[in-house]
């Protein structure tokens, strides 16, 4: 899967998880860019991406990505 | 050795002076010949001494076993993971919460005995023990935990050289009330040499004041009416409940916060800036945003390590999944969220101490209030849309912080009474009407004169400067931009002030903070 593939997946998961069509995701996206992405809706978003990528992110991961670019390696990285 | 004593202030500026002498792996060995020093002028050093050394030698093994980057069988890494886990929780449960346990033994299993004399069968409970916990033994049981759980999930490597698991583990700046610190924050720290820099120096020292000024100045004169109304709450009603509780949170606060600014400055001068634990919460519109802004390391390390791998365990999950088919994706997947979210306030109120009162008064009570808040965000938006009232204006949001306060202020009469019946006692006197404490003989019989009211009134408006502030900017750039004569005046102003208005010597304790016994 490509970097813009993933990015593809990603939008329609972010507009899902934050019931907002207009959500479009790049690399340097963070949690202050978008209004309800906040502490107690993080994990709720981090399912999402495992359940469209069939993947599972570590506690360390879930805490440590800085912003969506570095989820996009992650998820980059565990596709293979 | 208290943090509010001459010794103390003696101590750091010995460290400090010969620790920038040193060679760099000479300053980690230093900071951690120091740090045995100042547990072993603790009330139970010997105690403290083992069982810290010991947390700290079984996490850094078991770090080094459990390590996700290294090759092995991930089963024995999950075994040897779990037995570090329960190890140091089961230490944290048998010197922290042994009287909880045998409330709870004594709950579920009565002792039946016969009745000296008539020979009858009564229930009588299995006695309380005495053993005085190890020094702030839940803060640095959480700390090493957050290493032990970041190395097991693959966050980063274990940490082969002992040295700086030792000082993680041992720093004394740390070692009473927190902040709750991250290995990956501090580990840059102690792998450089620290170089000498005096303006970082100053900064701390200036901060060190500060924290003795709101300790001594504030936190120990508002803590003289708030035990004279906490300590007779059957005398006083009305206003003088409410005037208590707020003056506790405000006590609460510089001491707390206090206590922080002396550590973070005392590690400030060593080159060492530790994690922030306040972020001016007195300014919070919301009780979510103040929990932002309040005891900041519990609430991210609770968060981190309770709430998010419980949120994402398949049990929840699966309970998500069928919260959702029954109630509809938008309010079925809030049904996991808020579970997680109850756990991680029982965890945050159990952790204060084994006592119902602060399961209510330091969690149950707040994690109501947050999922109120959220529930009713969209009623409470229309009946501003409905009244045309302007949410935007500086009074809304000056009626935000007051009602956060409060609401506040409800759970924290829980934390200063002796028990939840006394807290309902005082929520009881609460409502009969009493404004004495509006007079100025029912205001200065509570045990400060009118100039020690004053001084407290004056103080205050300080501290609320001084964040107002520090919500804006960075008061310390800020302070070093100004001139040589002004950073002189503003730095011996606070000493002097302190020395002068502080509440110190043989009548006080202020010796003792009030997180220090958690």
């Amino acid at each position: 899967m490509s970097r813009d593939e993933v990015y593809e997946v990603l939008d329609e998961v972010f507009q899902d998880v934050f019931d907002d069509d207009s959500i479009m995701v790049h690399d340097d996206t963070t949690a202050d860019d978008i209004e309800d992405w906040d502490s107690l809706e993080h994990i709720n978003l981090i399912v999402a991406v495992e359940k469209a990528f069939k993947i599972k992110f570590s506690l360390g991961e879930t805490t440590g990505m800085k912003n969506v670019g570095e989820m996009v390696d992650t998820i980059l990285k565990k596709l293979g | 050795m208290g943090l509010v004593t001459l010794e103390f202030i003696e101590f750091c500026i010995v460290v400090t002076a010969v620790y920038y002498f040193l060679p760099g792996i000479l300053q980690n060995l230093w900071l951690l010949g120091v740090s045995v020093y100042y547990i072993l002028q603790s009330e139970a050093p010997v105690r403290t001494l083992i069982f810290l050394g010991g947390v700290t030698v079984i996490v850094y093994l078991a770090g080094l076993a459990a390590d996700q980057s290294r090759e092995g069988r991930s089963t024995l890494k999950k075994a040897v993971f779990l037995a570090a886990l329960l190890a140091c929780l089961g230490f944290l449960l048998y010197f922290k919460y042994q009287n909880f346990l045998i409330d709870v033994l004594n709950l579920v299993s009565p002792v039946k005995s016969a009745a000296a004399g008539t020979g009858a069968a009564v229930v009588s409970g299995r006695p309380h023990v005495s053993i005085a916990a190890p020094l702030g033994i839940s803060f640095y049981t959480l700390q090493l935990l957050g290493y032990l759980i970041d190395v097991y999930t693959g966050k980063y490597q274990a940490e082969r050289n002992p040295l700086k698991i030792a000082l993680f583990g041992l720093y004394f700046p740390q070692l009473t009330s927190g902040p709750i610190n991250r290995y990956n924050d501090l580990e840059p720290y102690f792998a450089a040499r620290r170089k000498f820099d005096p303006e970082g120096i100053a900064a701390g020292a200036l901060r060190f004041v500060w924290g003795l000024f709101k300790k001594l100045v504030i936190s120990e004169r508002a803590a003289v009416l708030v035990n004279t109304i906490f300590g007779a709450y059957e005398y006083y009603n009305g206003l003088y409940i409410l005037f208590g509780v707020s003056l506790f949170a405000v006590q609460l606060y510089t001491d707390f916060s206090g206590c922080m600014d002396i550590v973070m400055g005392a590690s400030k001068m060593l080159g060492i800036p530790m994690a922030e634990n306040f972020d001016t919460p007195v300014f919070s519109q919301s009780v979510t945003e103040f929990w932002r802004r309040w005891h900041i390391t519990l609430g991210t390390w609770f968060k981190d390590y309770v709430m998010y791998p419980l949120q994402k365990s398949n049990l929840l999950q699966a309970i998500g999944d069928k919260s959702k088919k029954a109630f509809g994706k938008k309010k079925g997947k809030k049904v996991p969220l808020y579970l997680a979210m109850l756990i991680l306030w029982l965890g945050v109120g159990f952790w204060h101490g084994g006592a119902i009162k602060y399961v209510i008064g330091s969690g149950v009570l707040h994690f109501t209030y947050i999922v109120i808040g959220r529930e009713c965000k969209p009623l409470f938006d229309k009946i501003a849309a409905l009244l045309h009232i302007d949410t935007e204006t500086a009074g809304f949001r000056l009626f935000r912080r007051v009602r956060t306060f409060f609401l506040v202020c409800s759970g924290f009469m829980f934390f200063r009474a002796d028990s939840v019946r006394m807290a309902l006692g005082m929520y009881r006197s609460l409502f009969s009407w009493n404004a004495g404490i509006l007079t100025l003989s029912g205001l200065t019989g509570l045990g400060l004169d009118l100039q020690d009211i004053f001084v407290l009134v004056l103080a205050i408006i300080l501290l609320l400067f001084v964040e107002n502030i520090q919500q804006k900017t960075d008061i310390t750039k800020a302070i070093a931009a100004q001139n040589l004569p002004a950073r002189w005046m503003i730095c011996l102003g606070l000493v002097f002030a302190t020395m002068i208005f502080g509440m110190y010597g043989a009548n006080y304790d202020a010796a003792s903070f009030i997180y220090a016994n958690f």
